[in-house]
């Protein structure tokens, strides 16, 4: 039996037999205590992911008309990194504390994913970003306003020449808004 | 200017309420016609301008280009309004 699921007995005389009476003093069993094992445990894994996943979807849906935010997520990194450090809290916490299978299972699973997400993000960010096209020559040497035609919002013909002697101010942008 | 159709333009416009031409290219004739092609970089892989801007004055000279290292990054309108000091 283990230490803690023993119970304390004493022996009491009954006084008018004179035989030793077995009482139990205290039938509680006492669980191991370990301090160093949260209460929260489970709220670690899944708060990881959770976290991660917060942080690199709400640069797409919040902070990317910002430009500031938009141009160097410093907002997102951070978040996307404190997800994968909690996930890995939660591993240890899961393993320290010989958890079950199951929730050692979901905080590899929730670290993983954290960490497969947030380098996807990283990725994005600092390498898949800046893969474009190198500005050609002609464009370097283009002095003067080329004629050119395209259709407006309204579904109206454009000509460069309507702008003649108005300052013009050409934006590209890569639309699919 | 975009490789977007007018349609997609014209919504765009009433949601934010544009009061400037927005130009559809979807052939890109123009966008190749300033070098801003970028390969399959459309959501479909199909082509589309990159972030650029260009600056013309009322006789036509080109007085500035601008074409971001990334794509995330756009030209920011302090930017362009401080290329336009001078301009009247």
């Amino acid at each position: 039996m283990p230490r803690h699921c023993q119970h304390e007995k004493l022996l009491e005389v009954d006084r008018l037999s004179g035989q030793a009476l077995p009482i139990v003093l205290s039938t509680r069993t006492e669980q191991p205590q370990n301090s160093s094992r949260p209460k929260n445990a489970f709220a670690w894994i899944i708060a990881g992911p959770i976290i991660s996943v917060a942080g690199i979807v709400s640069y797409f849906l919040v902070f990317a008309p910002f430009p500031f935010l938009r141009d160097t997520p410093w907002l997102n990194v951070p978040l996307a990194l404190l997800g994968c450090y909690v996930s890995l809290k939660g591993i240890a916490y899961s393993f320290r504390n010989r958890a079950r299978r199951i929730r050692c299972g979901f905080a590899l699973f929730g670290a993983l994913f954290s960490l497969s997400f947030t380098s996807l993000f990283l990725f994005y960010i600092n390498s898949m970003s800046y893969q474009l096209p190198e500005t050609s020559q002609e464009t370097a040497r283009l002095k003067q306003l080329p004629e050119f035609a395209a259709t407006d919002q309204h579904g109206n013909a454009f000509l460069s020449s309507d702008l003649a002697e108005k300052n013009i101010v050409l934006v590209f942008y890569r639309g699919h808004w | 200017m975009s490789a977007d159709s007018v349609d997609d333009n014209r919504r765009l416009a009433k949601k934010k309420r544009f009061n400037f031409h927005l130009l559809a290219d979807p052939e890109l004739t123009v966008i190749d016609l300033f070098g801003f092609r970028h390969q399959g970089a459309g959501i479909t892989g199909n082509d589309i301008a990159r972030p650029a801007v260009l600056i013309a004055n009322k006789t036509g000279q080109i007085t500035w280009i601008a074409a971001t290292s990334n794509w995330r990054v756009r030209v920011r309108p302090e930017t362009i309004l401080k290329q336009t000091e001078g301009f009247n």
